[in-house]
């Protein structure tokens, strides 16, 4: 009687753990269901300048030992970057206001929010990582940490 | 004689200041400021982020203030244009997990079922080339009532 109740107490609790009740983020990531592949340029360390009257993102994921996992950084409600570890990309906007939200398994949600206000012509260095969710960095320090990393592209994955 | 014109010199000096005395007086009562506040980036030409408690804020009329121990910025109250909050009701992390420590599996049943409310405030000004620019707060639950009314006093900006 005790070990049936154990078991269904437990059953109970597991089923309960992930399941968040409804609720609003501050700043919308991606569309959920989407999947992705990463693509890899190995050789190739593209770093343009942004197209007149853009502003540039560029996004350096490193510093975790989460390999496997895929980690995405979308903008105001769209995927812009999809990569692993130890790789880079980078992307233009339109100047303004961008709400970043980077989408990773663990880490504590306010960790992987970040508003950034741009500007035309100027680009932004973006770390990100598992465990510290996303933060602005030195464009000197990005563009050193660039040189380690291998550049990357993304295309959606066709729902099998 | 004399001694007459030496009282007039500081009552005429009172007098003359008492004006002003009163209006700082008035901007250090219209000024609020509240500690418990995070910054999630958004102000142009600010690195950072801060995402520790330990922060200040300060409303007024005249300006929006934050500083914390990497990141400070003012922005021109008269500049804001939305306030927009955003409750984000989440099951307590570690709540099941403390009440399985504390009662076992009836503890870790209950715990799971616990819930909170992050609270954020973003704000969006227009900056002095025109462009928009905005940052986003979050806001304790002992303040953000607080916080967001003053908000809003401040602005001018409706509910």
């Amino acid at each position: 009687m005790t070990i049936r109740l154990l078991a269904v107490l437990s059953a109970i609790t597991c089923l309960c753990g992930p399941a968040f009740a409804a609720a609003q983020e501050p700043v919308d990531c991606g569309p959920k269901g989407d999947k992705h592949e990463v693509i890899k340029h190995k050789g190739e360390r593209p770093m343009p300048a942004p197209s007149a009257g853009r502003s540039m993102i560029v996004l350096v994921v490193g510093g975790s030992f989460y390999k496997s996992y895929q980690q995405k950084l979308a903008v105001n409600g769209e995927w812009k970057a999809v990569m692993n570890e130890s790789q880079y990309s980078y992307f233009e906007l339109e100047p303004g206001l961008q709400k970043l939200c980077w989408a990773v398994r663990t880490g504590k949600r306010d960790d992987n929010f970040l508003l950034l206000t741009t500007k035309p012509g100027e680009t932004y260095f973006i770390r990100g990582t598992v465990a510290k969710g996303i933060s602005e960095i030195d464009p000197a320090e990005g563009r050193k940490l660039v040189q380690k990393m291998t550049y990357v592209t993304f295309e959606a994955k066709d729902e099998k | 004689m004399r001694s007459k014109t030496r009282w007039l010199v500081p009552v005429a000096l009172m007098a003359a200041l008492a004006p002003a005395a009163s209006a700082f007086q008035a901007a250090v009562a219209e000024s609020k400021s509240w500690s418990n506040v995070m910054y999630l980036g958004g102000v142009a030409g600010v690195r950072g982020k801060s995402l520790d408690w330990d922060n200040k804020l300060t409303i007024s009329k005249e300006k929006i203030a934050f500083s914390g121990k990497k990141v400070a910025f003012e922005v021109e109250t008269s500049a804001v244009r939305r306030l927009d909050y955003t409750g984000h009701r989440h099951l307590n992390d570690g709540a099941a997990a403390s009440g399985f420590v504390a009662a076992g599996l009836l503890g870790a049943l209950v715990g799971s079922s616990a819930k909170s409310t992050d609270h954020y405030l973003e704000v969006t000004y227009v900056m002095a080339d025109g462009a928009t620019g905005g940052f986003l707060l979050r806001l304790h639950k002992d303040n953000q009532q607080q916080i967001i009314d003053a908000m809003h006093a401040a602005t001018g900006l409706e509910k």
